[in-house]
């Protein structure tokens, strides 16, 4: 046997997934190379480095976003991405970009599927902000069938931060989305036409 | 009526994904941390995961063991990234590593015994993503080959030459190898 082979299988050897025969002579050539029980104790102390490798606790917000069907259903995903910070202080700047084409049509027609993006620019990091989404008859966030308003908490981080949501509109909707981010009485209202009749 | 009962069954839902995959939250976080380095990528990372998982939850809620799903789905967004980053065209324009003739490693002493374990790690963080992902994903995180073959379509072949550039490439980080 190699020593290639031999460096190669010391996992199956590890985990018991040699045949006996195999495993009795990779132990017979570890019994008598230097080379390769010196690669298998690094190995073993590769893998234990790695295991106990410190690791921060899981953020509240991920948390949250489990527990709030809001998070990973459909107001799915903040991605936070640094830009330059903007000089106002402690106001949020709402910026927006929607995608949505066009629609049109009776009230029991079937959904169709769109994403909203908000962008929400923070001049600095935001713990505890309230979300509220105030949806027009015919609307709906994915995963959240009959519901005119979904709220939920989550941090905002200095920068942009990107909301995507999951929404399904009845063809022929026709109303506001309603946006709005609440901290400490402070109040921003933001309103999306549904559909977005410019494209 | 019809919406109270939607509701219910939307609640019903959410209660279920949440108890399936609560328990796989922090092996998803380590992972994503391990495999993106910024807290804030690594965040987004799980989010996506999350969403996606959602968006199939009759599919992982049927499953008996829904962590290897959880963890390739991460892993692939993460080769996506990467992917989308270019990154992948910028090495495959470099001689491919995987196709050097494989060397048994040589050297007859320990190199790891001696260097501090953030050493050992920041070695790990220096490979290249293809030889990083098995280790972490087999010497890290405990999946068989079979299921990391799996995660990033590669062969279990290919992936067992690549764990032992890697180990090789990490020892050879502390000393010539030799």
């Amino acid at each position: 046997m190699d020593c290639l082979s031999v460096q190669q299988d010391l996992d199956a050897l590890r985990e018991g997934r040699s045949s006996d025969g195999q495993a009795d002579r990779l132990r017979a050539h570890l019994a008598g190379c230097d080379a390769c029980r010196a690669f298998a104790a690094d190995v073993a102390l590769l893998r234990e480095r790695l295991m106990a490798e410190p690791v921060p606790a899981v953020p509240a917000s991920l948390r949250r976003r489990l527990r709030e069907p809001a998070a990973p259903a459909s107001v799915s995903l903040w991605s936070r991405r640094r830009v330059l910070p903007c000089a106002a202080a402690l106001a949020l700047a709402l910026g927006l970009a929607f995608v949505l084409s066009r629609w049109r049509a009776p009230s029991d027609a079937p959904f169709v599927e769109h994403t909203v993006t908000l962008a929400v620019e923070s001049a600095g990091d935001l713990p505890g902000v309230t979300l509220r989404l105030i949806l027009p008859p015919g609307a709906e966030v994915a995963g959240h069938p009959g519901r005119a308003e979904i709220e939920w908490q989550d941090d905002l981080v200095a920068g942009v931060n990107r909301l995507r949501i999951p929404l399904r509109l009845r063809e022929g909707t026709d109303g506001v989305l309603v946006a709005r981010i609440e901290r400490q009485n402070k109040v921003r209202e933001l309103n999306v036409l549904l559909p977005d009749r410019r494209g | 009526m019809s919406r109270l009962l939607s509701f219910w069954r939307g609640r019903h839902d959410a209660d279920s994904f949440e108890a399936c995959v609560a328990p796989h939250m922090e092996r998803l976080w380590r992972l994503a941390l391990r495999l993106q380095g910024r807290p804030a990528d690594a965040e987004d990372l799980v989010q996506e995961t999350l969403a996606r998982a959602w968006r199939h939850r009759a599919d992982v809620l049927a499953l008996d063991a829904p962590g290897p799903w959880l963890a390739r789905v991460l892993t692939r967004m993460h080769v996506d990234r990467w992917r989308r980053r270019n990154a992948l065209d910028a090495a495959e324009s470099l001689p491919d590593p995987d196709r050097a003739v494989i060397e048994a490693d040589t050297k007859e002493t320990s190199s790891l015994a001696t260097v501090s374990a953030e050493e050992v790690l920041a070695a790990v963080r220096a490979l290249p993503d293809r030889w990083r992902l098995p280790v972490l994903l087999h010497d890290a995180e405990g999946y068989s080959l079979e299921e990391i073959g799996r995660m990033l379509g590669i062969p279990v072949g290919t992936l067992k030459s690549r764990l032992h550039r890697a180990r090789s490439a990490v020892r050879k980080s502390f000393g010539d190898g030799t």
